[in-house]
């Protein structure tokens, strides 16, 4: 009885410690503001995942700038999101937002993208945090001029 | 013959066609009115506004730092020492009051926004000095505040109080500041602008606000308040209050733009009030400073 006890408790600790590699594999939506000094810019960490690490770098980028553009990021320069009403204006902009982030038009904002820590495997996944600094100015002044948002003032 | 008729058939279409063309340019979005903003240091009471800037270094930094993130995103601002220059040149200033002096270079630069930039004293500690500034924007006419900001220096070691406003961050302290007043705009843009509209009554008119008024037989004053829930921007107005004299509307919003998407402003719908009193037979004069409409009933 108590050897069926031990053989039980042995096969729970180890669903557990299943359960929580899962849950690594899928806590990939931090997208958080770092301190920063450099003028015109904004640094955010943010976490990817993906089948490799190229990919999980891109969805880690992707994410940065979708939490700049269309939500804002607490505790940073943009607390309000670039972008105020995000369907409306993805539905009116479609190419536009095609070329951002499909075409990599993105990249062209980034000053730095590094990872931060090591990349960790988890399961058939890499997930990676990663240091993403963006040229706040430039990005406003591109989205202004392709009409998505409006100038400052009315 | 069939042919003929087929030909002239498609040309008449054509002339039509670029007959309603050549209306197209009529219907083209006009680019919007921006407001006029302009940057002025704050004044404690006994401090001149003529000579501050002049001689404080520390505030001229200030004062330009605001303007530069002004700059950043490209906006041009009412230039206050040019303002201020030009008015005393022109002996524009009737009070020496130094208050005075700020309010009639407000009015007559015709800014509908204003920042204040203060720059407080040099903040000392133990483990180094700091600068500090307090930004407050404005809106001229409501005096409904746009946005605020307090922001501050690194600690540094030195007592070059300019040296240390110009270590305040751009980014950090200004850009906060200015997205702030953007959602503010951004909020003028669906709800309309704010602007004050004063009415009053000559001295020796037949009129007062209790006048009752034909063919409703109702007092002026409501007849009034009727017409603005009417005709204010989705009937957003506020009254301050009435008198038989006068009825204050300390807020009323107006759109940017009028059904033809041309822009409206205060002047309009100054000339709007005008024509309604008209036709009910009151005569009446208009003045405009600044958003703010006055009327006063003959």
């Amino acid at each position: 009885m108590k050897q069926n006890k031990k053989i039980l408790l042995y096969i729970f600790f180890w669903i557990a410690i299943g359960c929580s590699t899962n849950k690594l594999s899928t806590l990939s939506t931090q997208v958080i503001a770092l301190p920063n000094n450099e003028e015109g810019t904004i640094l955010i960490r943010s976490s990817g995942h993906g089948s490799n690490e190229s990919e999980a770098v891109k969805v880690a980028e992707k994410k940065a700038f979708t939490a700049l553009l269309f939500y804002g990021l607490p505790s940073s320069i943009q607390t309000t999101p670039l972008i105020e009403i995000e369907s409306h204006t993805k539905k009116k902009n479609i190419s536009f937002f095609d070329s951002f982030f499909e075409n990599n038009d993105y990249k062209y904002f980034m000053v730095s993208s590094a990872t931060y820590n090591n990349s960790q495997r988890a399961g058939k996944y890499i997930h990676l945090n990663r240091d993403i600094k963006i040229n706040i100015r430039s990005l406003r002044y591109h989205l202004e001029k392709n009409g998505i948002i409006r100038k400052f003032g009315y | 013959m069939k042919i003929n008729i087929f030909l002239l058939m498609v040309l008449s279409l054509t002339d039509i066609c670029s007959k309603g063309q050549s209306v197209l340019p009529n219907s083209k979005a006009y680019s919007t009115a921006q407001p006029k903003i302009m940057v002025i240091p704050f004044t404690k009471e006994g401090e001149d506004i003529r000579t501050i800037l002049e001689a404080d270094f520390n505030r001229r930094i200030a004062v330009t730092k605001m303007k530069e993130a002004f700059d950043n995103r490209s906006f041009t601002t009412v230039d206050f020492s040019a303002k201020l220059k030009s008015a005393l040149d022109d002996g524009i200033f009737i009070s020496t009051s130094q208050s005075d002096i700020k309010s009639q270079l407000i009015e007559l630069s015709g800014a509908d926004i204003y920042v204040e930039v203060e720059v407080p004293e040099m903040i000392k500690t133990s483990s180094g000095n700091l600068a500090r500034l307090i930004l407050t924007g404005y809106d001229a006419s409501t005096a409904n505040s746009l946005s605020n900001k307090v922001c501050e220096s690194p600690k540094f070691n030195t007592t070059d109080y300019g040296a240390l406003v110009n270590r305040i961050s751009m980014t950090q302290c200004f850009e906060e500041f200015l997205n702030t007043m953007q959602n503010k705009f951004s909020e003028v843009v669906v709800n309309g602008r704010s602007i004050k509209i004063n009415f009053s009554i000559q001295q020796g008119s037949k009129y007062n606000l209790s006048t009752e008024i034909e063919p409703d037989g109702l007092p002026l004053s409501d007849i009034l308040e009727m017409w603005m829930s009417d005709n204010s921007y989705k009937n957003s107005y506020h009254v301050q209050g009435t008198t038989s004299v006068r009825m204050l509307f300390d807020d009323v919003k107006i759109p940017l733009k009028d059904e033809a998407d041309r822009n409206y402003n205060p002047n309009k719908f100054a000339l709007k009030i005008f024509q309604f009193l008209k036709s009910r037979k009151i005569d009446s004069i208009k003045d405009i400073k600044n958003g703010t409409i006055f009327i006063t009933i003959k």
